[in-house]
Parts: C-alpha cells; sequence; structure tokens
C-alpha cells in the first residue's frame, strides 16, 4: 500500500460525505429501500402521461398536510372564536390568505385530480387481475378524500359551513331508528355547536389523514407489489392464470427503473399542479369566510363546495317523496359497485378502446356530474332576500299605470312576491318571470294562483286582504309585452264586441267583460 | 435570469404577495352585517328603491326625491312613517325595534339623506299645511272633476282608468294622508301634478285640498260595495 498522494479538499469532503453515506446505509439500508421503491422495474409502457394522476394526487396530499399544519398555527377550532381566527388568516396576518387560497386550491385539486386518476385506472383495466386491493384501497382513499372536503369546509365555519352541516344532519336523522342518535354523533349534541366544530377538527386533522396516510401506504405497498399496470393492448386479455407470468416477462424484456426513466413525467406532471395551484391561489385568493354562521341569518344563499355541488343539486332536484331512499341508499349503492367492479369485472380486455360499456359509463358519469355542477351554481336555489325592498322595475312596467295598477306593484313589493319572481330579469329566480304573466294567466287563474298557491308557490290568502289581491292582479295583468293581446277566458270570443263595452287596459284581460268605468265619475 | 426569478420572489415574500389579484379586500370582500351600513345611498338602494324609485327610475309608491313631498313632510313624521312604518298599508316599519331591520342610527341616515334632496321651491310658493282634517265633499267633486280634467289635459288619460282616486280597491289600500300628499305633492313623473298647477292660474287652497280629499273618502266602500263612513277610517295615520 502507497502513501495517498495529495488529496484535494474538494476529494475529502466527498470521501467524508460517502462515508457518512455509507454508515448510514449500513444502518437504514437506504439503497436496498431506492431499489424496492423507486428503483423498481416497470414496464416501459408504463411510462406513459396517462399514468401521472396519481402521483398527483399524492402530491396533493403532501401539498394539504404542509399547509394544513401551517393553518392549524393559528387556527382556534372552537365555535366562539373559528371565524374570528379564520378573519385574521385572511385579512391580518401575513401570507396568511395565500396559505388559506394554497390549501383551499390543493383541496380542489386533489379531488379533480384524483377522480381523473380512478377514470384513467378505470378505462384501462388496472383494476383487474391482480390489482383489486390497489382498486378497493383507492376507493377508500376516495371516501377519505371526500370526507376530508366536507370537514374542511365544515372548519370554514362560515354560513356556508353552518347550512352545509344543517343538511348533512338531516340527512343521517333520515336513517331509520338510529337516525336521532346518528345525528347526535355528528354533531356532538342535538344542534350544531362548538362541540360540533371540535369533532370535525378532529376529524379533519387526526382521524381522517392518519387512515389516508396508511392507506396511501397500503395503496403503493400494493403498486409496488404487484407492478403498475402494463399499458393495455386491444386483444391482451386477463387471465388468472397466466397474467403473472406474463407480466414478469413484460418486465424481463421492456422493463426499466422506474427513476430515472418514468418518474420524470410524474414530476413535470406535478410541477404542472404545484404551478397551477399556486397560479389559482394567487389569481382566485382563498374561499371565503362568508357570513358568521348565524341561524337566524337567513339572508343567505349557501353553496357547498364544487365537489359535493352534483349532490347539492340532486337532492334539490328529486322529487320530495324520493329524497329519503336516494339519500340513504344512493352513496352505499355507488360504493357497492365502486367496491365489486374488481369481482365482477375480473378478468379480460383492458383496454378502453374494446371496451365500449366503459366509455359510455364514464361519459355518461361525467356528463351527469358536469350538469348537475352547472345546476348547482347556476340555478336559483334560494329566493333573493332583498328584491322586495332592493329591486327596482323596468320603467314601462311603471308608467301609464292607474293608481290601482301602481298600488298593485306596491303589493308585489311588500308582499315579497319580488323575491322569487323576476319582472324582467330583475328580482329572485325561483318563480316564472312576471313580466309577461298577463299572456300567460287570466285575471281568474292570477286570483286563484295568488291565493291558493300551487307547483312551489305557497297561498297566500291569509296574507291578503280582498283589495291587495284586486290590486295586485290588476297591476300583473298588465304585464305583457307591448302589442300582445292578454290571456283570454276560452269562453270568451277572441274578439269582444263593441257597442257599450271595451276591453279595459287591465281589468278585462281575464276575460271579463266590463263596462268602462268613466275616470270622472 | 436565475437573479431576476429569486429577486421576484423575495420581493414577492417581502410584500406578503399584497400585488396579487386573489388577495381578498378587506373593505370589499370581508362581510359586514347589514347593521353595519352607514352609507345612505346603499340604505336607499336596499331598503326604499323597490317601492319609491331611485329618483331617476319610479315605482309605485310616491318618490320620496318629489320636491313638493320633501318640502311638506315634516322631518318628525318622515321619520316616524320609516321607522314604525304605517300600520294597516304597505308602508312596514323599518326599525328593529318595530319589528324591522335597521338600526335606529340607519333610520336617522335614511331620514337626513332624503332631506338633503330637498330642493328650495320658487320663490312665493306657499305650502299647505302636510296633515289637515277632510273637508266639505260636496265641494271637493267639482274641484276633483277640474283635478282630473288637468290630468287628461296634460296627457295622463291611460292613469285616469279604474276610476283613477275613486276605486274602492285603491281607497282601501291608502290612508287618508296619504290622498292628501298625493293631491299636494302630486306624481309629476307620471304626469300627475302637484296642487300649484291643478287650476290654471292658481294653486289649489289648504280648503281645496281637504275638500277633494273628503269628496275621495266618501267613495269608501267595504269589499261588499258598501260606503263607509268617514269615521271607520283612521284619519291620525301621519
Amino acid at each position: 500500500m502507497s502513501e495517498p498522494t495529495k488529496k484535494t479538499a474538494k476529494n475529502l469532503a466527498f470521501d467524508a460525505a460517502q462515508g457518512i453515506f455509507v454508515w448510514l446505509d449500513k444502518r437504514l439500508h437506504l439503497t436496498d429501500l431506492w431499489e424496492h421503491t423507486a428503483g423498481h422495474h416497470i414496464p416501459r409502457s408504463s411510462a406513459s402521461w396517462f399514468y401521472v394522476f396519481g402521483s398527483a394526487t399524492l402530491l396533493c396530499l403532501i401539498l394539504q398536510i404542509v399547509t394544513g399544519s401551517l393553518l392549524a398555527f393559528a387556527y382556534v377550532p372552537s365555535g366562539a372564536e373559528a371565524y374570528t381566527t379564520l378573519e385574521y388568516l385572511t385579512y391580518e396576518q401575513p401570507v396568511g390568505w395565500f396559505l388559506r387560497a394554497m390549501h383551499y386550491w390543493g383541496s380542489n385539486f386533489m379531488v379533480a385530480i384524483m377522480f381523473l386518476h380512478m377514470t384513467q385506472v378505470f378505462l384501462f383495466g388496472a383494476y383487474k387481475y391482480p390489482r383489486e386491493i390497489t382498486w378497493i384501497s383507492g376507493c377508500i382513499l376516495m371516501v377519505c378524500t371526500l370526507g376530508m372536503a366536507f370537514t374542511g369546509q365544515v372548519l370554514r365555519f362560515d354560513e356556508d359551513a353552518y347550512w352545509g352541516l344543517g343538511i348533512g344532519a338531516a340527512i343521517m336523522g333520515r336513517v331509520p331508528l338510529i337516525g336521532e342518535n346518528l345525528v347526535h354523533l355528528m354533531l356532538g349534541g342535538p344542534i350544531i355547536a362548538s362541540e360540533t366544530l371540535s369533532r370535525f377538527f378532529s376529524l379533519h386533522v387526526f382521524i381522517i389523514p392518519g387512515t389516508i396516510l396508511a392507506l396511501v401506504a397500503l395503496h403503493l405497498r400494493m403498486v409496488l407489489t404487484k407492478g403498475i399496470n402494463e399499458y393495455p393492448e386491444p386483444g391482451r386479455l386477463v387471465d388468472r392464470n397466466t397474467y403473472d407470468k406474463e407480466y414478469e416477462e413484460i418486465l424481463k424484456k421492456d422493463g426499466m427503473p422506474f427513476a430515472p426513466h418514468g418518474i420524470w413525467k410524474d414530476l413535470v406532471a406535478a410541477a404542472f399542479v404545484l404551478v397551477a395551484i399556486l397560479a389559482c391561489a394567487a389569481i382566485f385568493g382563498p374561499k371565503g369566510p362568508t357570513g358568521p354562521p348565524y341561524p337566524t341569518e337567513i339572508d343567505t344563499v349557501p353553496r357547498p363546495d364544487f365537489f359535493f355541488m352534483w349532490i347539492f343539486a340532486v337532492a334539490a332536484l328529486m322529487p320530495e317523496y324520493m329524497e329519503s331512499f336516494l339519500l340513504l341508499t344512493g352513496g352505499p349503492i355507488i360504493l357497492l359497485i365502486l367496491f365489486a367492479l374488481p369481482f365482477i369485472n375480473n378478468t379480460g380486455e383492458k383496454s378502453w378502446r374494446r371496451r365500449p360499456i366503459a366509455v359510455l359509463t364514464v361519459i355518461f358519469v361525467y356528463l351527469a356530474l358536469g350538469l348537475l355542477t352547472y345546476l348547482g351554481f347556476t340555478s336559483p336555489w334560494s329566493p333573493e332576500m332583498t328584491a322586495w325592498t332592493a329591486d327596482p322595475t323596468e320603467q314601462s312596467r311603471v308608467l301609464d299605470r292607474t293608481p290601482l295598477e301602481l298600488q298593485g306593484l306596491v303589493v308585489l313589493q311588500n308582499k315579497q312576491c319580488r323575491n322569487c319572481h323576476a319582472i324582467d330579469g330583475v328580482g329572485g329566480k325561483r318563480g316564472p318571470d312576471l313580466a309577461d304573466v298577463g299572456t300567460r294567466l287570466t285575471k281568474d287563474q292570477m286570483i286563484r294562483q295568488v291565493i291558493q298557491g300551487g307547483g312551489n308557490m305557497p297561498a297566500y290568502g291569509k296574507n291578503l286582504s280582498p283589495y291587495e289581491v284586486e290590486a295586485l292582479v290588476s297591476y300583473m295583468v298588465t304585464l305583457r309585452p307591448e302589442n300582445q293581446p292578454p290571456a283570454r277566458d276560452s269562453t270568451w270570443p277572441a274578439i269582444p264586441p263593441k257597442e257599450n263595452v271595451s276591453t279595459k287596459e287591465a281589468g278585462p284581460h281575464a276575460g271579463h267583460l266590463e263596462k268602462t268605468a268613466d275616470p270622472q265619475s | 435570469m436565475k437573479r431576476s426569478l429569486l429577486f421576484l420572489g423575495f420581493c414577492a415574500v417581502l410584500t406578503g404577495c399584497d400585488w396579487m389579484p386573489g388577495k381578498p379586500d378587506e373593505k370589499v370582500d370581508k362581510w359586514r352585517p347589514p347593521t353595519a351600513i352607514t352609507d345612505f345611498h346603499e340604505l336607499y338602494r336596499e331598503n326604499c328603491q323597490g317601492c319609491h324609485g331611485d329618483g331617476k327610475l319610479v315605482a309605485g309608491a310616491i318618490s320620496l326625491d318629489n320636491p313638493t313631498y320633501l318640502a311638506v313632510v315634516p322631518e318628525a313624521t318622515l321619520r316616524k312613517v320609516i321607522a314604525e312604518g304605517i300600520p294597516g298599508t304597505l308602508m312596514p316599519p323599518f326599525s328593529q325595534a318595530k319589528g324591522g331591520m335597521l338600526t335606529e342610527e340607519q333610520v336617522d341616515i335614511i331620514v337626513k339623506g332624503l332631506l338633503a334632496w330637498r330642493q328650495p321651491l320658487p320663490a312665493g310658493t306657499s305650502l299647505p299645511p302636510y296633515s289637515a282634517p277632510p273637508g266639505d265633499a260636496t265641494r271637493g267633486e267639482a274641484l276633483y272633476k277640474a283635478y282630473t280634467d288637468a290630468i287628461a289635459k296634460a296627457g295622463g288619460e291611460k292613469m285616469l282608468g279604474d276610476g283613477f282616486y275613486t276605486n274602492p280597491a285603491f281607497l282601501g289600500l291608502v290612508t287618508d294622508q296619504y290622498l292628501r300628499t298625493l293631491i299636494i305633492a302630486g306624481r309629476p313623473e307620471l304626469g300627475i301634478p302637484d296642487y300649484r298647477k291643478v287650476i290654471p292660474g292658481r294653486p289649489l287652497s289648504d280648503e281645496d285640498i281637504s275638500d277633494i280629499v273628503a269628496w275621495l273618502i266618501s267613495k269608501r266602500e267595504n269589499e261588499f260595495g258598501q260606503p263607509l263612513s268617514p269615521d271607520s277610517v283612521n284619519t291620525q295615520i301621519p
């Protein structure tokens, strides 16, 4: 052994680092860990852009843990202080709003990418033999992620959270026999209070994230042990007796280490997702907090976050007699189908090119969810509570009216008809626009509708005096486009006789023929 | 390039990302209770505009920027009407003490804002009293005829339908005072003149106005078409 030659400082540093690594490796088996995880072999075909959604979801989870932990430094999970701390985070704490925005957009992206991941797995047949557990653990992860989304929405503890909880409790309360107990369990008492927030904080910060981390570990373990699904080729069928051997052959012939050959696409996708979340947070900011969670505050239009908007729309649209059945059985049925899928359809064709039913299912589900979500965002589920005092009326609907008709307009405002019925698009949208009601209903029909109600409209008979009804209806029959005839009772002639009688601008529109009143009398 | 990006990132951290469009604006985005609104225009828009118009758009009830109305209505009456409403009519109470949504301070802001809309009337204008008991109904009939003639002449024939102010349903929904207010202030934006322009050459006197109101009251009926005695109508309403 000759004396070592002069070593440079760089070489010495390298040697030291290598020594430390070797020391650590002998104890932690880092090389072994690398080879069995990032270094594991995958089919070359799997290094595809279609396979990046799982890792992108994982990135979102990590981001949520980091931003959530930071938010927890300031957030106080108490009924009295949660709203205040959110206001503090949003308006006072430096960069607090950005942190909230990152957490909010991170959750949106996580849910969206998770569903893309599930769609890809479904279309590529990756749930089939031998990856059933991978799929099922993924389905449970989906439930947990939605659970995180719901509990996170509650922790915002604003009016949306309050009413969202109210709806959740109402659904729970419909469970036969144990409904009341479930509501008590969910809310921590009979009403939404501080105990409710504590429960949801515990769920959001400890229980569900812990479950998710355990399930992610299982999910990744299954990915590593059962391998990443090869890119499906039309005609290559899965057979339980031969698949394992075929997969080994693929890895032998055309396999490559995940890192670095496959991982770079995941890293690029992750970077893209990260930039997109940062951009959304910077451009659109956080959501809320909206108004405080006061049960007496009714001037509110609570809507859930986008991932639950379709459920919100379904609940609002379905007929009353179906509500309990669908709300209680819909979720379990969907979950049952998802869990049963790898057992119902365990072998055979994987490629979506030869699975038209799978493709049609995906198209149907996305169209339905998209449409329901759109309706959830845009449909006027609630009256416009301030329309009766705030919304003006287009001038052509006011001018050239008699004092009685003008008084009818005041009745329309005062009795809050406007909260549900717009005139020329201004006002509530729950009921039909009244701008052309004079062409659709006769005076008698209007009186009946106002007094008895019908459809979604309540009866106002007990809330209006006969004079108020008369004034209101006198005004409403004048609401029609210019030169368009009023609605006519089918028992009356289309063209009334002119002698001694005439149709007045308002009164006879209902089919009544009255003698023209002399204004001077 | 690297240095520029680092510098930008450093600036972003230093400024707390304040320049980003997503940063919530406390003045705009932070929730405020409706009782915290102290801007007259916002209060008026949210609480009055639907029935009384906004000065440009007219509505069903009398315009609150009507110069004659603002000139004759006493401040205390205006405040009382806004705060307590007029029982038995379509004017609801707005004060929280009476079941409305506004604080006393907000009612005061609305009153002050409305009074700030007052405009000086032409020099020498003699204002009738805001409130007075009804007069002679027989004399009022002829005056009412002149009144409706003036409206027809001003192009307001369409408004004269349904019996105009004598319609029983209309009369059943308004107070005597509202009738008097309508005769005094008119609704010029709709073509109904105020008391100064009804009879050419002279304004209606206090007595004329009371007589017209008396005649209108005499036309009141119950919902079965039977005449009502003047005593049965609350004339004490402001």
